[in-house]
């Protein structure tokens, strides 16, 4: 054995064991321990939580915001013209699973990262109750999306987080998509099964813990990204975005707005690492 | 513990066993869970106060000389309770706080261009030939705390820093600063002030024709440093529901040094040689050093830090959607009954998954009241005063297990209950735009009350007048992570604030943290015209706020 990090001074028996040898040793020990570095650290980041929230208007007919369409053309600027350059991005979410007959309504949440972190978990919650009613099944025949199964879960929801280009920071089309859950069935992602068979009465409160909470009990389906162990690295700007369908004929489950048929908890956890004061 | 020292050794002087075994036994000392943070290089961990706002739109702002008005969303950072003043004073030991930068980011679509703000019928679309109107100023100010005798004006008056952002920043084709960032801010932050991250783009009100436009999905983190301290323990900061198992406490590592008998000759190897008893010190480096929580809520076998955990602070953005609820788009609101009088309460809620442990200290409610600037003489009602007793607000935080599972169940963290008239027992401080009544009421600050026992240990916070004791009107920290069958176990619970302690429901299985908020009048309904006129601000622009506040861990 040899000693590796504390001072260089190695000492055997058979060589000299000066003074100034023994000094340089003790120092590099007392130094060491009295100011311990991060690679000496086994441990050495902390999470960070981002948490978003929406409640939409119960009302019909109103506007979608956050929620915006997906595609920039010409018919989603205000004066119902293109721009004279064109659109810089028509499509302005990269990776996210894009259905025919379909338009897409993207919640998208821009983050800057100066240090390097490590994306951890995230976590979309889509709930409904006795209020908001999206029972995410298609119709029956024949008022099913073509591409989808009639009376079949529904599988068109897109979770992407992208990364911009650092040098083309602008051009959505060279973002980096680093996660992306599309194609996932929402049986399959009910936040709690035994739930789904409790009776929600409106008007009726659920008293689980106070204050008691009037839609029911807590039910709906979860994107939960769990152990990703990401790293993004420093100076990276993030975009994070939730992809809703609307389908051609404002077909079900999604309707005509389908931003309105449920409420929203999206948390994004990251860790990152302890620093110098 | 303090630093080890060692003794020079000077030219000629003896060697004797203490010179090189002192301070080798001072350094295994050391690494028996007692690194402190000060013998840390990287020893600061940080936090963000992270603000998501759905949309931030003209329709808030009056470009009406002198009334502009601005978007202010006002927190706090109290310290963790071992270190809270119940006089508001820091001392030498509190942690520091240094805010260190600032980042805003809002969608624009991937495009140079404005988005139209909800107010409009082309709400969400872009437009390109209004760029100039993304100019905004970003401001975080600082006052003083009503219930630390703060007495006059609750207009922030005191500036940290501000930065005006304009369109140039956000409209060339090549490069947008969307997110931007605003970095070596290097402000100390006092834990006993009222912060408020002030928005003031009134360039987004609308002028003639133009239209009002908005910063969609807006959010903006602040990030503060802040030195590492102790995790809480169930002896020492009486944590309520932390694992038995450990109880948060430390093992520390056993390190031997050998130290040679007296008169022996002082060998390089050997067992007790120098050579030796350095390399046990450096073996431990080399296997690098444990402390903080598994995600599971275990601790290693032994530990060699001291201070593995670090302030923290959730915000929860709860009713935001661009808007301000009045009597006018009271329908719009959730589960509020029948109108027209609208006689059931409304509520938000948020689901939090516990992904690391966090152990909650104090729980600040920001109550928003404010609106567009109007400056007609009572153009504005405050449904705390209009509704009385009849106005109640109730908010509460608790952690739920049921994600994925067989079990469902909830065990309440902490709860506020109130009416118009005891909505002020609650009360840290208040934050006005100047002048207060053109923007309506004010945003509050309220102490939402962990759960304690009666008669029981209390924790430390806040002097609201709730609850008897200044100061002691909440429960000690309360410990939420997951778990594994060996960290299942958990300590007694109480199961409100002044309640009764029981084994907790959630079973050591938790699995998420939630935030509810209602409010509304039961007796009169929220669409009683007598009673909340037209002007009534149920909830200002922006929405509600509550802030978690305690420890995370080294992960």
């Amino acid at each position: 054995m040899s000693t590796r990090l504390l001072t260089d001074e190695q000492f055997a028996d058979g060589t000299t064991i000066d003074g100034n040898r023994l000094d340089r040793a003790l120092d590099g020990l007392g130094r060491r321990i009295n100011r311990v570095r991060l690679r000496d650290l086994a441990v050495r980041h902390v999470q960070t939580q981002y948490v978003a929230g929406y409640l939409p208007d119960v009302r019909a007919a109103q506007d979608s915001i956050p929620w915006m369409a997906a595609g920039n053309v010409a018919s989603e600027v205000v004066s119902g013209v293109a721009p004279d350059d064109g659109f810089q991005n028509p499509q302005r979410v990269k990776g996210y699973y894009q259905h025919t007959d379909c338009d897409h309504y993207v919640w998208e949440f821009p983050l800057y990262f100066r240090r390097p972190v490590i994306v951890a978990d995230v976590f979309v919650g889509l709930f409904i109750d006795s209020t908001y009613t999206n029972d995410f099944t298609y119709a029956a025949a024949p008022n099913n999306p073509t591409a989808k199964t009639a009376l079949d879960s529904a599988s068109d929801v897109s979770v992407v987080l992208s990364v911009d280009n650092p040098l083309r920071t602008e051009d959505r089309g060279l973002a980096a998509p680093d996660l992306a859950r599309h194609w996932w069935r929402a049986t399959a992602e009910r936040f709690n099964h035994a739930n789904e068979s409790v009776a929600m009465v409106a008007g009726v409160d659920y008293a689980d813990m106070s204050p008691s909470f009037p839609g029911g009990v807590l039910r709906g389906v979860t994107v939960n990204l769990r152990d990703l162990n990401v790293p993004l690295h420093r100076d990276t700007r993030a975009r994070l975005a939730v992809v809703l369908p609307h389908w051609d004929g404002d077909l079900a489950p999604w309707g005509a707005e389908p931003w309105r048929l449920q409420y929203y908890s999206v948390v994004l956890t990251v860790l990152e690492e302890v620093e110098e004061g | 513990m303090a630093a080890i020292t060692w003794e020079r050794l000077t030219r000629g002087i003896k060697l004797l066993r203490q010179h090189l075994f002192t301070p080798l036994s001072a350094a295994a000392t050391a690494l028996s869970a007692k690194i402190a943070q000060t013998q840390m290089k990287e020893g600061w961990g940080s936090f963000r106060i992270n603000l998501n706002v759905p949309c931030l739109g003209g329709s808030l702002f009056n470009p009406t000389e002198d009334l502009h008005g601005l978007f202010m969303v006002p927190f706090a950072l109290p310290p963790v309770q071992e270190f809270f003043s119940i006089e508001g004073q820091s001392s030498a030991t509190t942690p520091l706080l240094v805010l260190d930068e600032i980042t805003i980011g809002f969608d624009q679509r991937g495009e140079p261009a404005a988005i139209h703000d909800k107010t409009e019928a082309t709400a969400g679309l872009l437009d390109y030939d209004n760029l100039e109107k993304v100019t905004f100023t970003v401001s975080l100010r600082e006052q003083g705390q009503e219930v630390f005798g703060s007495a006059g004006s609750d207009i922030p008056n005191r500036e940290i820093f501000s930065a005006e952002l304009t369109d140039l920043l956000f409209t060339d084709r090549n490069y947008r600063a969307n997110p931007f960032l605003l970095d070596g801010i290097e402000q100390a932050l006092n834990p006993y002030r009222t912060y408020t991250l002030c928005i003031d783009a009134v360039g987004l009100a609308q002028a003639a024709a133009e239209g009002n436009h908005a910063l969609v999905a807006l959010q903006v983190s602040l990030r503060i440093r802040t030195p590492l301290i102790a995790r809480d323990t169930g002896s020492g900061s009486n944590a309520q529901n932390i694992p038995t198992k450990h109880s948060g406490g430390k093992t520390g590592a056993t390190v031997t040094i050998q130290t040679p008998v007296a008169n022996s000759t002082i060998l390089a190897d050997g067992a007790t040689g120098a050579q030796t008893n350095i390399e046990v010190v450096d073996r431990v480096l080399l296997s690098r050093l444990k402390g903080g929580y598994t995600e599971w809520s275990d601790v290693p076998p032994t530990e060699h830090l001291q201070h593995d955990a670090c302030y923290d602070v959730i915000a929860v953005p709860l009713f935001g959607r661009g808007v301000t609820f009045s009597p006018a788009n009271v329908a719009s609101l959730p589960y509020i009954g029948a109108g027209p009088l609208y006689k059931s309460l409304a509520c938000d809620r948020r689901i939090i998954p516990l992904k690391y442990p966090f152990t909650l200290h104090h729980v600040i409610a920001v109550a928003n009241h404010v609106a567009r600037p109007n400056a007609a003489p009572g153009a504005y009602t405050d449904p705390k005063t209009a509704g009385g007793a009849n106005w109640i607000t109730r908010i509460g935080v608790g952690l739920g297990v049921g994600f994925r599972s067989d079990e469902f169940n909830y065990q309440q963290l902490a709860l506020l209950d109130c009416t118009g008239i005891t909505f002020a027992n609650y009360s840290i401080d208040s934050v006005e735009e100047d002048p207060a009544s053109v923007m309506g009421d004010k945003i509050h600050l309220l102490n939402v009350p962990l759960v304690y026992p009666a008669g029981g240990t209390r924790g430390l916070s806040y002097p609201t007048t709730f609850g008897g004791v200044a100061g002691t009107n909440t429960g000690p920290p309360i410990y939420c992570g997951k778990s594994h069958l060996g960290t299942q176990a958990r300590s007694n619970i109480a199961n409100a604030p002044n309640g009764t302690s029981v084994s907790p429901v959630t079973g050591g299985q938790e699995q998420f943290i939630e935030v509810r908020w209602s409010f509304g009048d039961t007796v009169n309904g929220m669409g009683h015209a007598a009673t909340y006129p037209a002007g009534t601000i149920f909830v200002g622009y922006g929405g509600h706020w509550v802030f978690l506040i305690g420890k995370k861990h080294l992960a």
